[in-house]
Order: structure tokens, then sequence, then C-alpha cells
């Protein structure tokens, strides 16, 4: 008599059961219907931190952030993230998957498309990303010129002349796209077209050298040498790019690789450091050294342990550097710190000697500045060498930057410390040229010739000043 | 309750024993059905987000049979070789092998000490950043000096930290002479007597990034040379020198990238001068042009050209294009006359060298991939174009290491069939167990 209440009670138990599992599997089914799961590579390749961080993106594209997604998770904003991520850390194959899915789901959204088909241009699918960007303009994208810019660079990646050009065309007054119509009228030996068009932008955008660098082609193959000369130094004194909507996707680009994993734990180490904050920017450095050695994490920590007074540590630090990636001229530099700060004069000099033989650039001027304060005392023309070499690598990244007049005083300084410095002289006439100082830019010249007889780009410069 | 009889074929149950028998079933089926669903999974349900896969990176394997070799100690972190070279240095009869590594920032001379032996030697001081090199008797003293292009960085940079230098040989110590200073990042360097006088000049290849240049150097004699501007842009990469138009002068054509895409001949006119033009172009400014390589692929006597072109590092990461792989810039003659022909789609190229490689007597090119889908098993890094009468069969080589890019082939060993030897340029971190420094593929004996 005891087991029939027994029975039923395990009946209905049962029931209930097998109720509830049917029930759950017919909404899994439902739920599988309606999303497949995204697309997931081999991570191994990754380091853990970024690893991790992608696995729970890709969690969250699997199982929804919100308690409706029990239903229905076709997040649509975590499969762009997952998207996003994927193309920043160089998965393109997935990354077009979740920012089709993406756009599929987010039917009105133009960013969705926008982003889908900037995906299909990495994977060279280039139709598909024009048909993506047009979708992105029907949807009524902010950006339209920008669209149009980039469905015009399609149409070139595809060698299409006339598609590219009335792209260009509907990009109407951006500068990057009517840079784009002066190289295809120059290519299509429009020259005067070509010119006027180069020329307009030129004027508008005085610091930017594409122009410029048009121009001076057209003139190298008309085969005129004093318009090529013009346009070549013309070239050579402006310093920026015209501006392109490409810095924008760039910028999201690396902002979001810079975001993951162990490059987002440096990321945010050195708004720690900056803030002055040390003890939590060293611990997120450790953290992001244990995840992969990197030689600019490695180059943090150690700035962040020399900031506390662990020089021993910081020297420990660079010398790993050292020895995992070799010389740099500025890691001998700060060898050459470390080494002076912690009183071993020796092997700071042979660190900053090295250094010295390595270095090149305009960036190289404050190991000059040290080694020229260094030997202020003990070697005074050591120092004065040094001095002249630290102001001339100034002005040269000065007049680089289109700061003549900077220059000009950086440059004055390297020729009265070295009065023998070829160079210096050379640069001098530079700077004295592009502020309409003739007549000195010529004795600059002329110097810089005297000193050193076979300095090219002396006598070129010499032709380009109008007779005395 | 009195017990309810069932009939049931004949046989009569009690009600208790029914739902026993149910409860067994119920509970099977609830205790079975987590099971048979994980089971069925797979096969349910709609098909999984279509992932796209590269068409120009798998290839079949070649049959080519080598010994594999590395040269040098183990990568501690990403090796970066820019350059690789196959020369008799010392002119012993055995060949050597030179080397940029923009990581440890040296030359270095890889003496072939005994037939496949091979024994380190760092040429000349520190280098920031050496990227390509000439070897050419430059004093006319009659040894081997070496002339590098100092590049000052490999990312991009517009400042002005490039150079040429001399390594002179002095019996076989190498002291640096700097030629050329304060000039933007420099990818190439080339010899040549273009003047007639009996000295070698230099071709120079200014890469820079938004700035540089192509110059030539006119060797005065004395360790001094004039730099002659040719052209003023962005981009030149590659300047091979060659009798590209059969005139009996040594001709300059320059690869330039950097959006333009394209190749110059400067045709030599004797006494210094030079007249350009554009044998190559194309409106694909992503094309990704990544070296250029003077080669007689079709044996008739006249320099060709091999371009590559799968440079795209316009973002942090890459992907194989479908135009990138190799275009032959055949030679036609009259004066240097080009046509074009791609020789096979290959993902992320960046160098190739010609070689017999088949041994059928017919030039066959070789090609190392920088970028290519590395995501994926068995991406190609080296592949063989397999000449097969003016058709050229892709075929993987190997697919590791992985970032090849450069390469140069030869009798390394002096066995009468072609080598290879591949520098590997790693600008990320990933699958460090997939870095390489300096490969050898020693061709094993027939």
């Amino acid at each position: 008599m005891p087991a029939r209440p027994l029975l039923a009670r395990l009946e209905r138990l049962g029931t209930l059961l097998l109720l509830l599992e049917l029930a759950a599997a017919a909404l899994v089914l439902y739920r599988r219907q309606v999303q497949p799961p995204p697309p997931v590579p081999d991570l191994a390749a990754l380091e853990p931190l970024t690893r991790t961080e992608l696995e729970a993106q890709i969690a969250r594209c699997r199982f929804g952030t919100r308690w409706w997604n029990l239903l229905s998770w076709r997040d649509a904003a975590a499969w762009q993230q997952l998207g996003e991520q994927y193309l920043a850390l160089g998965y393109f194959p997935e990354a077009e998957a979740c920012l089709r899915q993406a756009m599929t789901w987010n039917r009105h959204q133009a960013e969705a498309a926008f982003r889908h088909g900037f995906a299909l241009e990495r994977l060279g699918r280039i139709d598909e990303a024009i048909a993506a960007y047009e979708e992105a303009l029907r949807r009524g994208h902010s950006r339209r010129a920008d669209i149009h810019y980039y469905i015009g660079k399609n149409h070139l990646r595809m060698e299409r002349r006339e598609a590219a050009q009335a792209a260009f065309q509907a990009a109407g007054d951006l500068p990057a796209a009517r840079y784009e119509l002066a190289l295809l009228a120059a290519e299509a030996r429009e020259w005067e077209h070509a010119r006027t068009l180069a020329e307009h932008l030129a004027q508008e955008h005085p610091q930017a050298y594409h122009p410029a660098a048009l121009l001076h082609r057209l003139a190298v193959w008309q085969n005129d040498r004093a318009a090529a000369g013009r346009w070549a130094d013309a070239f050579e004194a402006r310093p920026h790019p015209l501006p392109s909507p490409f810095d924008t996707e760039f910028d999201w680009v690396v902002r979001t690789a810079n975001s993951l994993g162990r490059d987002g734990r440096f990321r945010d180490a050195g708004r720690l450091y900056h803030a002055g904050q040390l003890a939590e920017a060293e611990r997120l450095l450790r953290q992001a050294l244990e995840a992969a050695w990197s030689p600019e994490v490695a180059d943090r920590l150690a700035d962040t342990l020399a900031l506390q007074r662990r020089l021993a540590e910081a020297r420990a630090v660079l010398l790993e550097m050292l020895t995992r990636d070799g010389p740099t001229w500025e890691l001998l530099w700060r060898l050459g710190q470390a080494e002076a700060d912690l009183g071993r004069r020796a092997e700071a000099e042979a660190y900053w000697q090295r250094a010295v033989t390595l270095a090149t650039g305009p960036a190289a001027a404050e190991l000059y500045r040290d080694l020229s304060q260094w030997y202020q005392a003990s070697q005074p023309q050591r120092a004065r060498h040094y001095q002249a070499r630290a102001a001339l690598a100034e002005g040269i990244g000065q007049l680089d930057q289109g700061q003549a007049a900077a220059a000009l005083r950086w440059l004055q300084e390297a020729v009265t410390a070295d009065p023998e410095l070829a160079p210096a002289w050379f640069f001098l006439g530079q700077a004295r040229r592009r502020l309409g100082q003739t007549a000195a830019a010529r004795q600059a010249y002329e110097q810089c010739l005297r000193l050193q007889p076979h300095h090219g780009r002396a006598a070129a410069a010499l032709a380009l000043l109008p007779p005395p | 309750m009195a017990d309810v009889a069932a009939s049931n074929g004949g046989q009569t149950l009690p009600s208790s024993g029914r739902r026993g028998w149910r409860v067994l079933l119920v509970w099977t089926v609830a205790v079975l059905l987590p099971g048979a669903g994980a089971v069925a999974w797979p096969y349910l349900g709609p098909a999984e987000v279509e992932v796209c896969s590269s068409p120009v990176s798998h290839f079949p394997a070649a049959e080519w049979p080598y010994d594999k070799q590395i040269l040098g100690a183990a990568p501690r972190f990403r090796p970066r070789i820019t350059h690789v070279r196959l020369v008799d240095l010392d002119q012993d009869g055995r060949m050597d092998i030179l080397a940029c590594d923009a990581q440890r920032k040296r030359l270095y001379w890889y003496r072939q000490t005994d037939r496949r032996q091979w024994q380190e030697i760092p040429v000349g001081p520190e280098l920031n950043v050496p990227a390509g090199l000439a070897v050419v008797d430059l004093d006319g003293d009659g040894d081997r000096d070496i002339v590098a292009a100092v590049l000052g960085s490999v990312l991009p940079s517009d400042e002005r930290i490039g150079q040429v230098v001399w390594l002179e040989n002095r019996g076989g110590t190498f002291v640096p002479h700097v030629l050329l200073d304060h000039v933007r990042r420099v990818a190439d360097v080339q010899a040549g007597d273009f003047t007639g006088e009996g000295r070698p000049d230099l071709a120079v290849a200014v890469y820079g990034y938004h700035h540089g240049e192509l110059l030539w150097l006119e060797n005065l004699g004395g360790g001094r040379f004039r730099e002659h501007l040719l052209l003023a842009t962005q981009g030149p990469s590659h300047v091979p020198v060659a009798d590209f138009t059969g005139e009996g002068r040594l001709d300059i054509a320059a690869l330039v990238s950097q959006d333009h895409e394209e190749v110059w001949l400067w045709e030599n006119r004797g006494s210094g001068e030079f007249a350009p033009r554009r044998i190559f172009h194309t409106l694909n400014f992503d094309l990704g042009s990544a070296s250029l390589r003077a080669a007689d692929l079709d044996e008739d006597g006249r320099p060709d050209l091999l371009l590559c072109a799968g440079d795209n590092l316009e973002i942090n990461h890459h992907y194989p294009q479908p135009w990138h792989g190799c275009y032959w810039l055949r030679n036609g003659g009259r004066g240097g006359e080009f046509t074009v022909q791609r020789l096979a789609a290959v993902g992320g190229v960046y160098g190739a060298a010609v070689a017999d490689l088949t041994g059928d007597g017919r030039p066959d090119v070789v090609l190392a991939c920088m970028f290519n889908d590395w995501h994926r098993a068995g991406a190609a890094s080296l592949v063989l174009l397999e000449n097969r009468g003016g058709e050229f069969l892709p075929r993987t080589l190997d697919t590791h290491p992985i970032h090849l890019a450069v390469l140069d082939a030869g009798d390394l060993d002096g066995d009468g069939q072609a080598d290879l030897v591949a520098g590997s340029l790693h600008l990320d971190d990933l699958a460090p167990e997939r870095w390489g420094r300096l490969t050898l593929w020693l061709r094993r004996p027939r």
C-alpha cells in the first residue's frame, strides 16, 4: 500500500522533469533557430589576457547580456563589438561574419552597415564592400562624403577609373577626394586639369605635401626641370598629409586594439603613471608583462621603478630589454642614465658612447645634450661638439615640422658651437630661405660648400635662390 | 478502492504494476533526453555563420626535399631580419650569407667555414636598423666592401633617421664611413658605374614615410659622394641596377610604393644624365608593392623585373588580398619596353628569388610570404612557382616560420643544386612558436 503514493509522486515528479526538459529543449532549439553561435577562431596564438576578454565577449554573444535574451539573444551590439575586436586583432574573416550578422539584425542602423563595409574591404571583397557602403548611405549615415570617398577608393582597387571618378565627385569638397580626382586627371594625361586641381589644393592647404608631390611629378613627366625642382622643394617644406577619412577608421581600430588584454593594461598603466599612481601602474605593468613580454611595457615599468627611486630594479628591467630585444640608442641612453644614477660613471659613459654610434635623427638631441653637460667640466671641446649636434638635431626637427623660425635659432646655435659642421650650415640655409632671408641663406649654403664641396643638396638649394 | 484490472494481451496487470512501468518510462526518458540532445546538438538547427577563407593562402605541397637549418641563436623576442643575400664575401670559393638584423642593429656575415658549417661574424659597428646592402669594391682596392642602407626604424617615421654607410673592408675588418646623413628612412642602396668613370656610384631609395626621395650618389673618389635628386616622393623601396635598355649603360629601376604602386626606369643617357620613364603602374593604390628584383626569367639575355605585392601595413594587422602575388615585368628589348604578367596569386608576398629548383633547366621563382592568413593552419610562408614553360604553378614549400620577408636563392653548399635562405620580420606577438630568424632550406642530394 505505501508504494502507491510513492509511485504517484515519482510519476508526477518525472513528468514534471520531462516537461521542463522539453520546454528547455524547445527554448534552446528556438534560440538556435533564430541565432547561430558566433564564429570562434583559434585563439591559442593570443596572449592570455586578451584571450580571456575575447572569450567573455564570445559568451556575451552566445548567451546575451539581459534577461530577455533568454528568449532571443540577438544582441546586435554585442556581435558588433565582437566583430570590432576580431578586426582589431586581425581575425578578419570572423570579424566580417560578426559585423555582417550585426548589420542584418540591425536593419536600420547605418553605422553597422558602414563597419561591415570596412571589414569586407580588409578581406579584399571589394564589390561587397561597395554594396555595404551604399547600404550605409541608404540608411542615412552622417558621413556621406567620407563614404563616397571610400566607394571611390574601392573602385580604384578594382581599377575602375570612371566609377571611381564619379564617387570622388559625389564626395564634394572633401580634400582627399579632390586630390584623387587630380591624380586621376594626371593618370589620364590631362595635365592642365590635374595641375589646376592640385594648385587649388596646394593653396588651400599650405601645410599639406600631397598636392606639391603631385605637381612635382607633373613637372618630371613633362621634363620641366625648373618646376620639378621648385615643387620638390615645396614638397619638402610641407610637413603634413591632407586630411583623410581613413584617419578616423585607423584611430578606431588602434583604439580597439589598445583597449584589449595586455595592451589595455598598458594603456591604463600609462594613465595611472601620468596621474602619479605609481604602485598601481606598476601592478598593471607587471600583469601585462606576465601575459606577454614586450619592450614597450618593460620600458614603462623601468620608468615607473626609476620614479620610485628603485634604481637597481629599473636597471635590471632595462638590461633584460637589451638582452631580449637588442639595442636601440634610446635604450642605451636610458641604461647610461640608470648607471649614472647608481654612481657608476664608467658604465654610464660606455652606454652613452654606444648610443651615440647608433643614434640618428632629431630625437637624439636630448642624448647629445646630456653628453654635452656630462663633458662640460672635463672636456669643454667635446661638450661643444655635442652641443652643436644637439642644436642641429633640434633644428632639423623643427624645420621638418614647418617651424622655420624656431629652427633658425637652433641652427644658429649649432654653427656657433661648431663652425665646421657642414650639415648645420646647409640646414641653416634652408631655414633662412624659407623665412625669405635670401642673402643670408646664400651665405650659409656657400659656407656648407666650402666645408664640404660635394654637398649636393646645398648646391641644388643654391640654384633655387634668385640671382644676387 | 479495489484494484482495477486491465486487459493486456490476455494477461492482466495490477494498476500499481502499470504505474510502475510508466514511472520507469518517464524517468528513463527524462534521464536520457539531455544526453540525446547533446548528441543530436551538432546536427540540429541552422548552419553556423559563414566565415570566408582566403583563396590565396593554401597550395598543394611542393615536391622538393630539403634539410632545414637555423642560422644563429634561437630568438628571444620578435626577430626582425630586413635583408638577406648570398655572396662569397671573402672570395674563398664558398658561398656566404649576409643579413641585416634590425633587432640586433647589425649586419651579420655567416661565413661558410666548411660545407654547411657557419660562423656568425658581426660586420662593422651597430647601425640604426640596416635594411639593405650592396656588396661592391667601392674604393677599388680589390676586396669586397659593403654599403648599407640604414632605415632608422622599421615602423613608420617621417624623421630624418636614415643614412647610407660604407663599410670599408680592411682585411676582413669593416670600417664605417657615413656617405649620406640627415635623410629620411633609407630602404635600399645599389651600386653601379653610372658615369662611366670607372668608379661605382650608388642608387639610393629613401623610403621615408610622408616624405622621401630617389637619389643617386656620384662617386667623386676618395670616399666623397655628391647626391643628385631623381624624384621627390615618399615610398621608393628598391632600386635594382642593370642595363635594362641594352644600350651598354647601367640604368636604375625603382619601385615606388606608399599608394603610388609604380615602377620607374631611369634610363642612363651617359654623363650623369637620366631620363625617367614609368614602366608599371596600377590604379590600385592598395596593391601592396613590397620588393623589386632584377632577374632574367625568360633567359633571353635581357634583365626582367619581378615585382612582389603583399604589403598591407595600413592598420595593425593584415590579410592576404586577392591581387597579391608576383608580377613579372618582362623586358621585351627595343630600349627597355616592358610587358606585365602576373605569375601567381599568393597572399602577402614580400620577397622573390629566381633559381632552377626543380632541376628541369628552367628558372623557377620562390616567394616569401610576410603576411598570410596565419590564423589558419597550412597558410604558406614559402611558395615555389614551378616554371612549366611559361606557366607558373604555386606550390607550398613550407608553412613555418611565418612572416618571411626576405629571400635569396643559390647553390649554398656547392652541390650544384639551388638552396634557399629566408629571413623573418616579426612585427607582432602572434604565435611565438612559429617565429623564425634566418632559415636555410638546403636541397637534399638527388
